[in-house]
């Protein structure tokens, strides 16, 4: 069984009397344990795809199947059940509460699973540290930098141990640097946690460490596969052709 | 999502928003102060009407006075008008009734003067008064100077000139042989037999609320001394006075001399006593009835005080004393009672606009809430949050907010009546029934005050948490 299984899904905006046509009868399926970048140029759909995937919008036709789940079939508490254990969000800019500590954003999934706090604590803490920030648990987002902004919010997306990650152009806030750092991170966490990681970019240059690639153009999708993928980090010094192995 | 966890949020939040918040927080306070306020007032305010000034559980049986009747009233004079004693008993077999009290009016006028002694100056006022049977009031009495009772069976009616003449406690008072007064208005004076003999004062009761009127109204204006039941008992050898019956301030009822002057003792205070007014032996008045209104020995009575067992009894008992063919003197309680009753509902209206606006202020500052927390909202959705789970998040909020307020409210109330209390104490003159507070804070009125103040605020946010739960979380998020 895929964890996502898309067959024929066909998503159109319709405004007021603007009719825009975004994905067209577009399919694909993703096993566990994967790691995919989505690249595409702006407007594109690479946002509409992630929020259809990750059930914040439903309203699609064709069919759209997470963990064997029809999306547009479930009802608000189970489709929020499965935003809240089997799918954590990533956004471009981080979506942190900023009068919260970084330690009650990350625990913020927790409140609305209905489970004990201080279990919440114990795992939001080794989160972080996980993802090398377990200095700024007590410390408010307004005070810390944008990758460890990102890193915190990441933490956020793990803390109910969902079987995927999606992504929307997480480094588009960070410099190239950082972006890079952060771009390893999901594939550590991927080797090391087995989550399916699905990373939106248009920076083709990071969907290259990615060893499967959607292609999102003309409202369709091109699905390519490649070789195991590099570290960012190691290419982000040569900038021309891909290196060898 | 757990309560702790939810009310955790909803904590943060409203620190967060504090000031938006406590604007619109203050609205429903001040709302719920004047609420709290005016339903204290109305309470007190019913309290002392229905407490001190007429006991709720009394009232007044007359005879029904139909238009056939007051015309045989005319016809046959006052004797076929009235109660007699088997209506009496009717009225107390009547369940419900535990007391039941035959009172006889004053039939003619008269003027009563004397307090120079216990006042420091004499009083002229016109007699009200009525009577009652004594033995009624005989043991309610605690240590009275004289008893009361129809004392001329124990006077020595011995003849004489001057106080003087008389024995220990008795004075010299005119009286006349012949027809009653209203009869002699032609009669040559020196036809009627005049004397002086020696009598006992009459035993004279007052009521609280004659007390509560000298003391509060006509005292202070007089500049005269305040009384009280301790100082009246004290006081007894002063507290007598004379009424000059068939005198009046209004004409003389009757010829110049056919009047006289009767000396009257007060011997107590008592809730049976007439309200403005004061009571004597109903021998006395039965007699004077005859002698100054020409009544012939009128053997019935004008008004029966009943006391039913309860006030929740009490419209069972008017309703059979009606049924029984007696009508009902209107009271004043009820009209006291309809006017604050009336005075109060609309207050209470006043105080209701005032929460409704601040409830719709509540709407409006939601309203911004759930616009300025549409990326927080998103994220909640994104993370699992249910479309339940973000109303109630607002819902919890208004409930806290509408806690808040309501105290805040009770408080602002309470100061504002102490406020009140005490400008009213210090700046307004004594009146009969002033009370020490004009309000009760009734543990209802604290219930309902808060409950209130919940309610508005909740209904107020309900449209906009609705509002934020039905966010589309793609487009909160953007
Ligand atoms: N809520 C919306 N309503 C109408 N049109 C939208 C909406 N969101 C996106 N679009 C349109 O859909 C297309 C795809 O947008 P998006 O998925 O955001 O692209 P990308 O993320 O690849 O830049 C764009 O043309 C955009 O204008
Ligand atoms: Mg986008």
């Amino acid at each position: 069984m895929a964890l996502i299984e898309i067959r024929d899904l066909t998503k159109t905006y319709r405004l007021a009397n603007v009719v825009t046509p975004v994905l067209d009868h577009v399919g694909f399926s993703v096993e566990e344990g994967e790691f995919l970048s989505i690249i595409g140029p702006s407007g594109s759909g690479k946002t509409t795809l992630l929020n259809l995937l990750g059930g914040l919008d439903r309203e699609y036709t064709g069919s759209l199947k997470i963990a064997d789940k029809e999306m547009k079939a479930l009802s608000d508490r189970r489709i929020s059940t499965l935003r809240n254990r089997t799918i954590g969000f990533i956004f471009q800019s981080f979506h942190l509460l900023e009068h919260l500590t970084c330690l009650e954003n990350v625990m913020l999934p927790y409140f609305f699973a209905g489970r004990p706090t201080k279990e919440a604590q114990a795992r939001g803490r080794l989160l972080l540290e996980k993802v090398g920030v377990a200095d700024k648990a007590e410390v408010r987002p307004i005070y810390i930098s944008g990758g460890q902004k990102q890193r915190v919010a990441i933490a956020r997306a793990l803390i109910m141990q969902p079987k995927l990650l999606l992504c929307d152009e997480p480094t588009g806030n960070l410099d190239r640097e950082t972006g890079a750092q952060i771009v390893d991170l999901f594939r550590e966490l991927n080797k090391d946690l087995g989550v399916t990681v699905l990373v939106v970019t248009h920076d083709e240059r990071l969907s290259r460490v990615a060893p499967r690639i959607l292609h999102l153009a003309d409202r369709k999708i091109e699905d390519t596969r490649t070789e195991p993928g590099k570290r960012v980090t190691d290419l982000s010094s040569s900038s021309s052709a891909p290196p060898a192995d | 999502m757990t309560l702790v966890g939810l009310t955790r949020v909803v904590g943060q939040n409203i620190w967060r928003n504090s000031t938006s918040l406590s604007i619109s927080a203050i609205g429903i306070a001040a709302g719920i102060a004047l609420f709290g306020l005016f339903l204290a007032l109305v309470e007190q305010v019913r309290n002392v009407v229905e407490g001190d000034i007429v006991p709720i559980d009394q009232i007044e049986v007359i005879p029904l006075s139909s238009d056939l009747q007051r015309m045989a009233q005319t016809i046959f004079g006052e004797d076929t008008f009235g109660l007699s004693d088997d209506d009496v008993k009717t009225i107390k077999g009547i369940p419900g009734v535990v007391e039941v009290l035959p009172r006889m009016n004053y039939k003619f006028s008269g003027v009563s003067y004397g307090g120079k002694a216990l006042v420091g100056s004499e009083i002229r006022v016109e007699t009200i008064a009525d009577g009652i049977p004594p033995q009624e009031v005989a043991k309610e009495l605690v240590n009275p100077p004289e008893p009361f009772e129809d004392r001329r069976p124990f006077q020595s009616n011995r003849r004489c000139r001057f106080d003087t003449d008389c024995p220990r406690g008795e004075y010299c008072e005119v009286r006349f042989d012949g027809p009653p007064a209203p009869d002699v208005a032609d009669v040559d004076p020196l036809t009627i037999r005049r004397y002086r003999a020696c009598a006992l004062p009459v035993p004279t009761l007052l009521s609280r609320y004659l007390l509560e009127f000298y003391n509060t109204v006509f005292a202070p204006g007089h500049g005269y001394v305040q009384l009280n039941e301790g100082l009246l008992r004290v006081a007894e050898k002063e507290l007598q006075f004379t009424t000059r019956l068939g005198d009046s301030f209004m004409g003389p009822q009757v010829v110049r001399w056919r009047q006289r002057n009767v000396r009257m003792q007060i011997t107590g205070v008592s809730e049976k006593s007439m309200d403005l007014g004061v009571t004597f032996p109903i021998e006395y008045v039965r007699d004077w009835n005859d002698e100054y209104a020409g009544t012939k020995g009128a053997a019935r009575y004008s008004s029966v005080s009943v006391r039913a067992a309860s006030k929740e009894d009490i419209s069972d008992v008017i309703r059979l004393v009606r049924e029984k063919g007696f009508d009902i003197k209107s009271r004043i309680a009820e009209q006291v009672s309809s006017i604050v009753e009336v005075l109060g509902i609309i207050l209470l209206l006043i105080s209701l606009i005032v929460i409704t606006i601040a409830g719709f202020n509540i709407m409006h500052t939601f309203f911004m809430l759930v616009l300025e927390r549409r990326r927080e909202i998103g994220l909640f959705r994104a993370v699992g949050a249910t479309r339940a789970n973000i109303r109630n998040v607002f819902l919890l909020e208004a409930v806290f907010i509408g806690l808040l307020s309501g105290v805040l409210g009770l408080a602002l109330a309470y100061s504002g009546s102490l406020v009140f209390d005490t400008m009213l104490i210090t700046q307004v003159p004594q009146f009969p029934y002033k009370p020490a507070t004009f309000f009760d804070f009734r543990p209802w009125i604290v219930i309902t005050a808060i409950a209130f103040a919940v309610v508005f605020t909740v209904v107020g946010a309900f449209v906009p948490s609705l509002r934020a739960a039905r966010l589309d979380p793609v487009r909160a998020l953007q």
